[in-house]
């Protein structure tokens, strides 16, 4: 069952895959599409946009023929993403924001001892601001586990087609860990 | 035309479980044209979601594997039933574009 795509053809398979994500088509209903999708080009050997169209285009026709409401991505894929977007995860970005440039602030001052941003000691910006975010990282994994996802099923091996890479999860947390060690460290080098 | 390629697909599938590119062959040799994938796999879903035609995955020797359509008891009837329409119209679209002019 192990079959790989090039690299050309994997593309136009992602772009869509988040199309039919945009258009809300059932995770099941999507990876049908994508094996649907591989094995027609393994058979005839065709390119994906000879065969398929664009990959819009085609989530357009895969959901028109599930019955699914005319989806509002007209403009591309940034509008579609864009127009989801709520105040709430404007605001959520502005309180995430803020306090990540605090902690860096508090961090970098613990280093340097000195008083971090409005004068405040180094070690109470840094505790505030490590405890918005902590507050911030628990609320989103509760509930990324209360809410399973609907997950991309390849229909032959039953297995997660857009699995999130083990690399992409490292780097995700090892670089902001490390830019915060970064700034304690540029902090003391600061001090004389 | 969709209509009519759609019945084309359901007839096709009539002849016993067969996936996607063997059926776009099956239309091509009946002088249908080259259809897409982009056209035909959309109308296989449609008559799936109908509950016309059932699919399966068969593991292929070193391919990606291949979707097979089976015809469902509701699909042979929908199959005589709009073969049927389907001849009643063209009678009807031949006998009237064959029908003498008539001069206002």
């Amino acid at each position: 069952m192990e079959y790989r795509l090039s690299t050309t053809d994997q593309g136009w398979c992602d772009d869509l895959l988040l199309a039919l994500r945009l258009r809300d088509v059932p995770g099941t209903r999507i990876g049908e599409v994508l094996a649907e999708v591989q094995s027609h080009l393994a058979e005839t050997g065709e390119d994906p946009r000879e065969a398929f169209g664009e990959p819009g285009e085609y989530a357009d026709e895969v959901a028109e023929a599930l019955g699914m409401p005319v989806p509002v991505t007209a403009g591309g894929i940034w509008r579609g993403l864009i127009r989801s977007l709520t105040w709430r995860d404007l605001a959520t970005a502005v309180v995430v924001g803020l306090a990540s440039a605090l902690l860096a602030d508090g961090l970098w001052s613990l280093g340097a001892g000195e008083t971090a941003a409005f004068g405040q000691p180094a070690g109470l910006v840094t505790a505030a601001a490590a405890l918005v975010l902590a507050g911030y990282v628990t609320w989103l994994v509760r509930g990324a586990r209360r809410e399973p996802g609907d997950p991309v099923v390849d229909p032959r091996t039953g297995e997660d087609m857009a699995r999130f890479p083990r690399a992409a999860m490292a780097l995700m947390v090892a670089v902001p860990v490390l830019s915060l060690a970064g700034m304690v460290f540029g902090g003391y080098l600061t001090r004389t | 035309m969709r209509g009519v390629l759609s019945l084309c697909v359901l007839r096709v599938v009539a002849d016993g479980p067969t996936y996607g590119y063997a059926i776009a062959g099956r239309l091509a040799d009946a002088g249908l044209g080259s259809v897409k994938g982009g056209t035909l796999y959309p109308i296989l879903a449609r008559l799936e979601a109908d509950g016309l035609v059932t699919s399966s995955w068969e593991a292929g020797d070193a391919g990606p594997g291949r979707k097979f359509f089976t015809l469902t008891g509701a699909g042979t009837s929908a199959l005589g039933e709009r073969t049927e329409q389907w001849h009643a119209f063209t009678q009807r679209a031949a006998a009237l574009l064959s029908s003498p002019h008539v001069p206002a």
